[in-house]
Formats: structure tokens, sequence, C-alpha cells
């Protein structure tokens, strides 16, 4: 058994632990969200003891210079000191400029974003409100002069609830990141078709990857498939239309799952599969959005033949407690 | 010729990344072993079938009979068993078939892969 000093308080661990779930079964406060290593919202500081590198993977090297690990990662064989991570380390202070309701359940977030930091459309940041409330979300434009995040509203989310109740322009906010490997990458100019498919705010990468291949001229057919249960869900229509009429190789798809007498009412996983018939050996596949449906999508393309190397794809992971989700 | 290791022989990390992709499409589209594949992530999927595939194409590799044995045991409460160890070890021959591999190295590989079935079946 180990002890964690937290707080100038002490926690045994049981054996097996993650340090984080020690300090969950003593019903500490502290910032968590995917508990699988990837939303990297458990970024802890160590104080005094060791840690593995296990804990510390996919962390930049300056941060893992600096003590920086993950909890959810980090099974404590000895007694540790952590804190939670200094903002000057790991974060950059931002600000909202604009709040508007894209649909009925999500929210566009616009926020004033410091140029030095390196971000491509379709990475992910960790947003933060408070030192315990911090959620992943993905990067809906090319960043210039504001990063864009399309927030899907939770009922009984944390994140959500300040958002709608106490968030005006001007609130600040600290940002971690960019996270992910989900982004437009083409420096050689190459020529190749782009497939991009998703549901709800998968969109939200998946538009940004658009815009940036747009914006850099890109060379070979763009398809954009976007599903959603009813039409309501498809938040970004308009645009998305619109898009299409100014650049003829780009290709809008929506598709609902039932009731649209405008929309073709077919599931994401048969429209992706008919668009990449005749390109699956030569495309470059963006799949994003709620876990099971990006692992699903995942595995029918490559089974209809695009290779893994050509497949991109960050899955929101959906934290395991009621108000703790990140979308 | 004689000189070659078998790792050489094959195409080393090249013929690594060539199979993957055919080897993992064979067992996804197998039912008598795609179910242990249920819910798993296909990027980190391929990452392991990677280390596998190095590792019985004779290359270098990082496996040990303990990662073998915690790696599979919670597939050996779903029912692994030596008959499913015979299928996938047919798959990787398939495999290697198709990428035109002469039957005395594909030989070889299927010997790599069973000198760990004990480790995989946790005996």
């Amino acid at each position: 058994m180990a002890v964690i000093h937290y707080n100038n308080q002490a926690y045994p661990t049981c054996d097996d632990e993650t340090l984080l779930e020690t300090l969950l079964r003593h019903n500490v406060e502290f910032p968590f969200s995917c508990k699988i290593g990837t939303c990297q919202s458990c970024l802890t500081k160590l104080i005094e003891g060791d840690v593995s590198t296990d804990a510390q993977k996919g962390l930049k090297p300056t941060w893992v210079a600096k003590q920086y690990f993950l909890a959810c990662q980090c099974h404590p064989q000895n007694d540790m000191t952590i804190a939670l991570p200094e903002h000057d380390d790991t974060a950059w202070a931002s600000k909202i400029i604009s709040l508007s309701k894209l649909n009925h359940n999500v929210l566009q977030v616009r926020l004033s974003f410091d140029q030095a930091q390196n971000i491509k459309a379709g990475q992910y940041i960790n947003l933060m409100i408070s030192d315990n409330i911090v959620r992943s979300y993905s990067v809906a434009n090319v960043p210039g002069q504001y990063l864009e995040l399309h927030i899907k509203l939770l009922s009984n989310g944390l994140m959500s609830e300040w958002l709608c109740q106490q968030a005006h322009v001007s609130s600040p906010v600290y940002i971690r990141g960019p996270m992910g490997e989900c982004f437009y990458h083409n420096p050689e100019k190459k020529s190749f078709p782009i497939v991009l498919a998703g549901t709800g705010t998968g969109l939200a990468p998946l538009i940004g990857i658009v815009r940036d291949a747009l914006e850099n001229n890109h060379d070979g057919q763009i398809i954009l498939i976007h599903g959603g249960v009813t039409e309501v869900d498809l938040y970004l229509h308009e645009t998305l239309t619109q898009l299409q009429n100014a650049y003829p190789h780009f290709e809008y798809v929506p598709c609902v799952l039932r009731d649209s007498k405008v929309i073709r009412n077919a599931s994401i996983d048969d429209v992706l599969l008919e668009k990449l018939e005749t390109i699956k050996n030569i495309c470059r596949l963006f799949v994003c959005g709620p876990e099971e449906t990006t692992k699903k999508l995942k595995i029918k393309a490559f089974l209809a033949g695009v290779p893994s190397s050509a497949i991109y794809s960050d899955s929101f992971v959906t934290a395991f407690s009621g108000n703790a989700k990140i979308f | 010729m004689s000189d070659s290791t078998l790792f050489e022989r094959l195409g080393g990390g090249e013929a690594v990344n060539a199979a993957v992709d055919i080897f993992y499409r064979k067992v996804l589209v197998d039912d008598r072993v795609n179910y242990f594949f249920d819910g798993v992530d296909m990027e980190k999927q391929i990452q392991k079938q990677k280390g596998f595939l190095t590792m019985v194409f004779g290359g270098p590799n990082h496996y040990t009979g303990k990662d073998m044995r915690v790696g599979h045991r919670h597939l050996i409460e779903k029912g692994l068993n030596d008959s499913h160890v015979d299928i996938i070890i047919e798959h990787l021959g398939g495999t290697l078939k198709e990428l035109g591999v002469q039957d005395g190295d594909i030989a070889e590989v299927a010997a790599i892969a069973n000198s760990v079935r004990d480790d995989v079946l946790d005996r």
C-alpha cells in the first residue's frame, strides 16, 4: 500500500488502483474525463516520489521534463506527493468572444486565440473553467482570429451548465493543448480524395479539416458525410450547402435515420461504404464522433478495403459518470 | 541467401506493414475468431498486430512470456483455446502466401507462432 499526499491530506491506495481511482474513492474533487489516457484532463504534477513512464505516454516532452503525468494511467507503487498543474507550465489564458446556439443542443463557442499556439483544425484542446472542470473539444475552424468549438449541451453536464447559465462574452478560461492526430497534413501537396464521416458534434473536427483542405487548395475530391437521427441534428446544413455551392470539388452528404422528406434516410455506414466504393484504395478517411459509431465506421471502411494507414480518427470518449462527458 | 535471417528474407518492417492489413482483415471476417476482437479500437489493434507480426517474422521485439500471458488472460475467460491459435496460424500462412512467401519460410513463421502457444493459453 502507498499513500498519496495531495493538498495537505493523505490518501491510502488499494491494490491495482490507479492514482485517479484512489482520489475518487476518497471523494477528492479532481479533474478527469476519459480515464483511458487520451483526453489528458487528469494531468498531474509530481512533487515527490516516482512515476513510471507508462503514465507519461503521449505527453509533450516539456511536460515530462517538468514531472507531469496522467493520474488515470498511474499505478502508485510508493508514496507520492502530487499537485494540480500550474497554468503557466501547461495552459494559456483565453476569453470567450461569442456564444451562439447552432441548433437545439449544440453551442458554438468562439475563443480568443494566441497565434503563437500551433493548433491545427481537427485537433482537440482541453477547455478549463476551473481547476476541477476540464473537458476536451475539437477545433472546428482554421485558427486565425479565434478558436471555434461546437459544444454539445448535456442536461446534467457541468460545462453545459456553466456555459448556459454563467458564461458571457469575455468570460476568462484556460486552454491546454492541442492534442490529436486527426488533421489535414499534406506538405507535399499530393492529390488524393478525402472522405470525412461523422455524427453529432463529430462534425466539428471534420468541418475544420474541410476548411483547412480548401484553404490549402487541396487537389482532389472532398466528401463530407454528416449523419443525424433526424434533420434537427444536421446543425450546419445551410453553411455546408453554401460551401458545396462555392467549391465544385466539395460534396456535402447529409443523411438521417428517420423522418425526413428532404434529406436522404439512410444509415451513415451505408452512405460511407457507397461513397468509398470507387476510391477506397486511394482516399484518406477521417472519422469522428461518439466512440461506438467511430469504431464501427472505421472497421467497416477497413474491411471494405481502405488501408489502415489511411484512416484517421479521434473518437469522443464519454466519461463514465453522468456529469462528466467530453463532447 | 543462406546467411540471411527469416526477417530479412520476408522483407523486414516493410513486410510487416504489407501483411498487417491482409492478416487483420482475414481475422475480422472469420466468425470463428472475430468475436475476440469485439469492441477493440482498430488503431491500437493494428499496432498490436504489427508487434505480433514482427515477432513471428523473426524480427526485433520485446515480447516476454509474461506479456503474452497477461495480454490474453481476458480472452481465455471468453473461451480462447488451441483451436483458435490454430486458426490464427492458418491466417498467418494465408497472408504470407498472398504476399508470395515460400512454403519453407511460412513454416518457420508458423513454428515461431507455435512457440508462444503455451504462454498465450496461460499454461
